[in-house]
């Protein structure tokens, strides 16, 4: 479909020329000189391409108009922003560990560019997990959900700040072929519990109750280690930063 | 000569119809967020170097980058996804992959080829998805009343001109959208479908020509 030889089965109403077929960039000025000059001489020549650049040019001031579209840029800015400030948290607690004995550094952008090196892909990994997650269906993980009550109209992604879930302080997508009782008992073992979800995307909602936030950040990285969770992510930003350094790390006893 | 010649610095700016589409009560250059003619003369390099700012990790420049794009976005995955809040999605996916590989930009295409690329490439992922769920939101013509308040409210004749852009094929009404309101080159359309520069050209072709068809002679697209 995409391959298309020549001009061959052009129209033969309109004009079939290599100009013709040139001319909206021509109106918008994006031809490089050679073709621009190619194109002007055959509107001097042709008719028919001199009525199409007029109705070309009216059509693209029809497409133009916005009508009563309106850009609220700022929430889709914050909530990208708080992405970035967690992935730099995430990315802050290893490097931290790793650089200090031996007391040499790269320069800060260097550092943090090798670690994004090292992140690259993540976010459409975990997307792309939860697309499987969507895909397969929410049977299993459906009845949770109706066991909770919860009503689920909105279209959450995981990208949208969770404003309306009080009790929420992480969000999780799970493998698939989790049972319902594998999800019960992760959950109940690291003392969480589901808010809300899962969205039509598959992310549930996940709070700890009155918790510290050292014991929010404990049970995050238990469910990032445990390979049955595909993301898990803190949905709470602003406040005392999560423990990222080793000292506010609890360490594992030998 | 009824008057004396001016001197050349006031010729310059005599009014200036150098250019043939700026006429009418649409004023086609000043769409926010799209650059103008002299923001284009000048190339992409104020983008590139907010580029590399943002490969810097600096988050001001992010900011500027993010604010510089989200309209155009919104507009042309509008158009795609038929709703502003997968738009919105696209949106950030899309932002927050270019900060993540902002350091992998080469500069072998413009900052907005390279944008505009990403946010195609992860629009057509959701739009698979959302075919498989049956909401077939691309398929959906506007209807005589807005499905739901996503879709544009139109005046009528908008309303025409999107009901007859839905009967074009995806990637002829994206063509169409690349080159009219983002005024995208036919080689940076090329970079970011990733398709022959020849394809585009071609897709632009036919969708012209049902375009006039669809909204009739008397209408834009086509002059008797």
């Amino acid at each position: 479909m995409d391959a298309h030889p020549m001009d061959g089965d052009m129209p033969a109403a309109a004009c079939d020329s290599e100009a013709a077929r040139l001319l909206p960039w021509h109106l918008t000025g994006r031809l490089a000189a050679a073709d621009a000059a190619r194109v002007a001489q055959h509107l001097g020549q042709c008719a028919t391409c001199r009525a199409d650049y007029e109705s070309q040019r009216a059509l693209r001031e029809r497409l133009r108009d916005d009508g009563p579209l309106e850009y609220a840029p700022q929430a889709g800015l914050a909530a990208t922003l708080a992405r970035i400030d967690e992935l730099g948290r995430e990315l802050a607690a290893p490097a931290r560990a790793s650089s200090s004995p031996a007391g040499v550094e790269l320069p800060a952008p260097a550092r943090r560019a090798a670690r994004l090196r090292a992140a690259h892909w993540r976010a459409p990994q975990w997307l792309a997990a939860a697309v499987v997650v969507q895909a397969i269906g929410l049977g299993v993980l459906g009845s949770l959900l109706h066991a909770r009550g919860t009503a689920t109209a909105g279209y959450e992604t995981l990208s949208t700040p969770v404003a309306d879930a009080p009790g929420g302080q992480l969000r999780a997508v799970f493998a698939a072929d989790m049972t319902l009782g594998q999800l019960a008992d992760l959950l109940s073992a690291r003392g969480l519990q589901v808010v809300s979800g899962p969205t039509e995307a598959g992310v549930y909602t996940l709070g700890l109750g009155p918790a510290s936030h050292a014991a929010v950040g404990t049970a995050l990285r238990a469910l990032r280690a445990d390979p049955r969770v595909r993301f898990a992510e803190p949905t709470r930003l602003a406040g005392p930063a999560l423990p990222a350094g080793p000292a506010a790390v609890p360490q594992a006893r030998p | 000569m009824n008057r004396p010649a001016l001197p050349g610095y006031l010729q310059a700016v005599e009014p200036c119809p150098a250019r043939p589409a700026a006429t009418g009560d649409i004023p086609l250059d000043p769409v926010e967020g799209i650059p103008t003619l002299s923001e284009r003369a000048e190339g992409d390099a104020p983008e590139r170097r907010l580029l590399a700012r943002v490969a810097e990790g600096d988050r001001d420049a992010f900011r500027d980058l993010y604010l510089r794009y989200h309209r155009r976005l919104a507009r042309f995955l509008t158009r795609l996804t038929h709703r502003r809040e997968d738009a919105e999605e696209i949106i950030n996916d899309t932002m927050w992959i270019v900060w993540q590989r902002a350091a992998d930009f080469r500069g072998a295409s413009r900052v907005s080829t390279w944008i505009m690329g990403i946010a195609y490439r992860r629009a057509l992922k959701m739009i698979r998805r959302a075919v498989t769920h049956e909401r077939a939101m691309l398929l959906e013509a506007v209807d005589d009343e807005p499905s739901n308040d996503q879709v544009v409210e139109s005046s009528a004749d908008r309303k025409l001109l999107e009901r007859a852009l839905a009967q074009l094929p995806l990637e002829q009404r994206l063509v169409l959208e690349l080159t009219y309101y983002l005024d995208h080159s036919c080689e940076e359309i090329a970079d970011i479908m990733e398709c022959p520069v020849n394809t585009v050209k071609t897709r632009m072709f036919h969708a012209r020509r049902k375009l006039r068809v669809l909204l009739g002679d008397s209408h834009a697209a086509g002059g008797p």
